[in-house]
């Protein structure tokens, strides 16, 4: 980065003797305009530039040097009309327009006119200062943090004061501020001025350096090469800055003004490359359309996100019939309100089909996200249809596990009414039997009573089976292991139980669970021919699994018959499974597996 | 003179009933309790010799009013009745300090007799 006045105004000073005022006043009066009109007419900055050239040369100042002002001048004209033009980076645009028109103030210095060469003395670093606000608030165009703003005030207060104290001794005939002349004073000041120069192009390098290693995603791409070219313009104005602490103004710094002043234009170019990579980028959203028909196993939310170049990219459908969002796989998408997230919504005739939610940092770029929902759009009305079908299964699956969820409590009330009531009033009777058995003096009566109240026995014991069949009390008082081992005891055959779920399990787990085991032992007695049952219960890794084995005939099959398909849906309601493992001559093993988180 | 006998079960057909039942066969029914809280009272007022205890109590599980009377090991014989089966309760019978359980329907001062006769 062009940097110390110390040796750019001496050098012209030296080179250029005495001008004439007459031939710089249309390139004075052109510059004095720039540095008010600069930032508002970047095509007027180049012309400017090109005035203050022709001023410069005709006073016989470094072709070489005018050439590279003009080369960095107009690089940054040029990246500031392309930066106004684009509203996310209008700040930066002006800051570059202002650099151009301040790029030449300094050439005031070649002036005779004391005006002239007073303003060119005072703001000739200006540029310096506008280059570190501008790489600091790029790309947003606000200083990033406290520190870049302190850096950004430093160096505005060192251009400008530093310039006015060396002012006031720096002896010149045309010199407006002088006080008293004393050329050691003037140098003194332009030697800490070096100082503050080493301190501040190593703090740009450091704030700069922690940037790129914090930004992320989309933000990074876009800052990327603007940055990257501050970086690799900087270390020169520091290498010139140190020489110029170390021994003065001397030859070396001399020599290396013009390279320092020539890499500048690596920022303009920066901007001017992230441009192209951002077209790049968009090239890329066109082969999406030939990539998304030769649909390969990448989801389109995947090639969406590589083509907008953003990894956090979600993708939500809309469901026109229930008025919200879902992902691809029909779960719920709540759309984020505001701030982190950035929300560019899919159209396709009217009527809405998808949402895009990406970084906010794509919106600087409305063309882009522009290209990709035109491209995408009628990819995503498929996707959408799949998305649509798959939340309503997530529907019906949910409204299954509900009418499950019914029946049982149902059950339950069936269970407990069943016991309260006619079970109640039936005890009762058989009390009251036992009651007229043993007050009858009549041995007739009294057997028709003892016959009554035995058959009476008979219906309750029925009524205790039925009512245990509709929701086991074992169950829901004492929890699974016990149920099952109640199960087992009353089996017809030899039941042995291992193992054990330990603990309590979601009522939907216990009550499917229980019945399973109880349909399987049932139909093990009924058909399997078996001398022995064993169930084992295991629970792991959030899961249930329950198997029963026999050593009967096996052939137990689930196209078959209506009672292991019921239980093999009743499994499913709960998101459970249903296996059947036959092992020829070695009986069966049914096995259920049952999530449960808890 | 026959045994004490205290009845806890919240149906009062069925406590009187089962008072009937059980004076026709000699037992003496010294008192009647509808839930756990009015059992411990009732046993600290009548001595029991015997609890005649429903496990489905409306305040606390007859279970856990058989643990705390049998607590010390000086208090009364208890006996569980429910209208449904020992099976159903699984092991918790067993493991709780009640001397045995009768089935509701199958209550009679000799069965009664059977559980509580040392």
């Amino acid at each position: 980065m062009r940097a110390t006045r110390a040796s750019l105004g001496r050098r012209l000073d030296v080179a250029l003797p005495r001008i004439d005022p007459v031939l710089l006043l249309p390139a004075a009066a052109a510059i004095g305009l720039a540095a008010a009109w600069g930032a508002l007419s970047t095509g007027a900055s180049a012309a400017i530039g090109l005035a203050a050239a022709w001023g410069a040369l005709s006073t016989g100042a470094s072709a070489a040097r005018v050439a590279i002002d003009l080369a960095v001048a107009w690089s940054f004209a040029a990246a500031a009309v392309l930066a106004l033009a684009r509203t996310p980076h209008r700040r930066a645009g002006w800051l570059m327009a202002s650099v151009t028109g301040a790029w030449f103030l300094d050439y005031l210095t070649l002036s005779s006119s004391p005006l002239a060469w007073t303003v060119g003395t005072l703001l000739g670093t200006l540029f310096a200062a506008l280059l570190v606000q501008l790489l600091l608030s790029y790309p947003g165009g606000r200083a990033w943090s406290a520190p870049a703003r302190l850096v950004i005030a430093s160096t505005y207060a060192a251009t400008l004061g530093v310039a006015l104290l060396s002012s006031f001794t720096l002896p010149d005939n045309r010199n407006l501020v002088l006080v008293t002349p004393d050329q050691g004073f003037a140098d003194s000041v332009m030697r800490v001025d070096s100082g503050i120069g080493v301190a501040i192009t190593l703090a740009l390098l450091a704030l700069i350096g922690q940037r790129l290693l914090a930004l992320r995603g989309v933000a990074r791409r876009a800052a990327l090469p603007l940055l990257v070219g501050g970086a690799l313009a900087t270390p020169l104005s520091s290498v010139r800055f140190a020489l110029s602490v170390a021994s003065g103004h001397d030859h070396l710094v001399d020599r290396l003004a013009l390279p320092d002043q020539a890499v500048t234009i690596l920022i303009p170019l920066g901007f001017l490359a992230g441009l192209l990579l951002t077209r790049l980028r968009r090239s890329e959203v066109s082969s999406l359309v030939v990539e998304l028909r030769s649909s390969g196993s990448q989801t389109l939310r995947d090639r969406l996100a590589h083509a907008l170049g953003d990894p956090t990219l979600e993708v939500a459908y809309w469901l026109e019939g229930q008025q919200r969002y879902v992902d691809s796989q029909g779960g719920p998408v709540a759309l984020p309100e505001s701030g982190e997230r950035a929300v560019t919504q899919v159209v396709a005739g009217g009527v809405p089909v998808a949402a895009l939610i990406h970084e906010p940092a794509l919106l600087d770029d409305r063309d882009l996200v522009e290209s990709v929902r035109a491209t995408a759009g009628l990819v995503l009305e498929n996707e959408r249809l799949a998305a649509e079908v798959r939340a309503q299964l997530s529907e019906v699956r949910a409204s299954r596990a509900r009418i499950v969820a019914a029946t049982d409590s149902e059950r339950r009330r069936l269970e407990r009414d069943l016991h309260d009531g006619a079970q109640q009033r039936l005890v009762g009777l058989s009390l009251q039997l036992r009651l007229a058995q043993a007050r009858t003096a009549d041995p007739q009566a009294a057997g028709a009573l003892a016959q009554a109240q035995e058959d009476l026995e008979r219906v309750l014991g029925e009524l205790r089976e039925f009512a245990r069949g509709i929701h086991p009390s074992i169950l829901r008082e004492d929890g699974l292991d016990a149920a099952v081992e109640t199960l087992a005891r009353r089996a017809s055959l030899p039941v042995e139980v291992e193992g054990s779920v330990g603990g309590r399990l979601p009522d939907a787990v216990e009550l499917a669970a229980y019945f399973f085991v109880s349909e399987t032992l049932t139909n093990v007695a009924k058909h399997a021919q078996a001398s022995f049952a064993t169930v084992t219960l295991e629970r792991r890794h959030g899961r249930v699994r329950i198997s029963v084995a026999d050593d009967g005939v096996g052939g137990a099959d689930l196209s078959k018959g209506t009672g292991l398909r019921g239980l093999a849906d009743r499994l499913a309601a709960i998101d459970g499974t249903l296996g059947i493992e036959d092992v020829p001559g070695g009986g069966t093993t049914i096995v259920a597996e049952i999530p449960c988180a808890s | 003179m026959g045994q004490r006998v205290l009845i806890v079960d919240d149906h009062a057909d069925f406590r009187a009933l089962a008072r009937a039942v059980l004076e026709a066969d000699g037992f003496v029914v010294v008192g009647e309790a509808a839930d756990g809280a009015a059992a411990f009272d009732e046993v600290r007022r009548t001595r029991p010799d015997v609890v005649l205890l429903d496990i489905q109590l409306p305040d606390i599980s007859g279970l856990d009013v058989a643990d705390a009377l049998c607590e010390g090991g000086d208090g009364p014989v208890v006996v569980l009745i429910s209208s449904r089966d020992a099976g159903d309760f699984g092991s918790r019978i067993a493991r709780s300090g009640a001397r045995g359980f009768i089935t509701k329907s199958s209550l009679s001062g000799p069965a009664l007799a059977a559980l509580v006769s040392p």
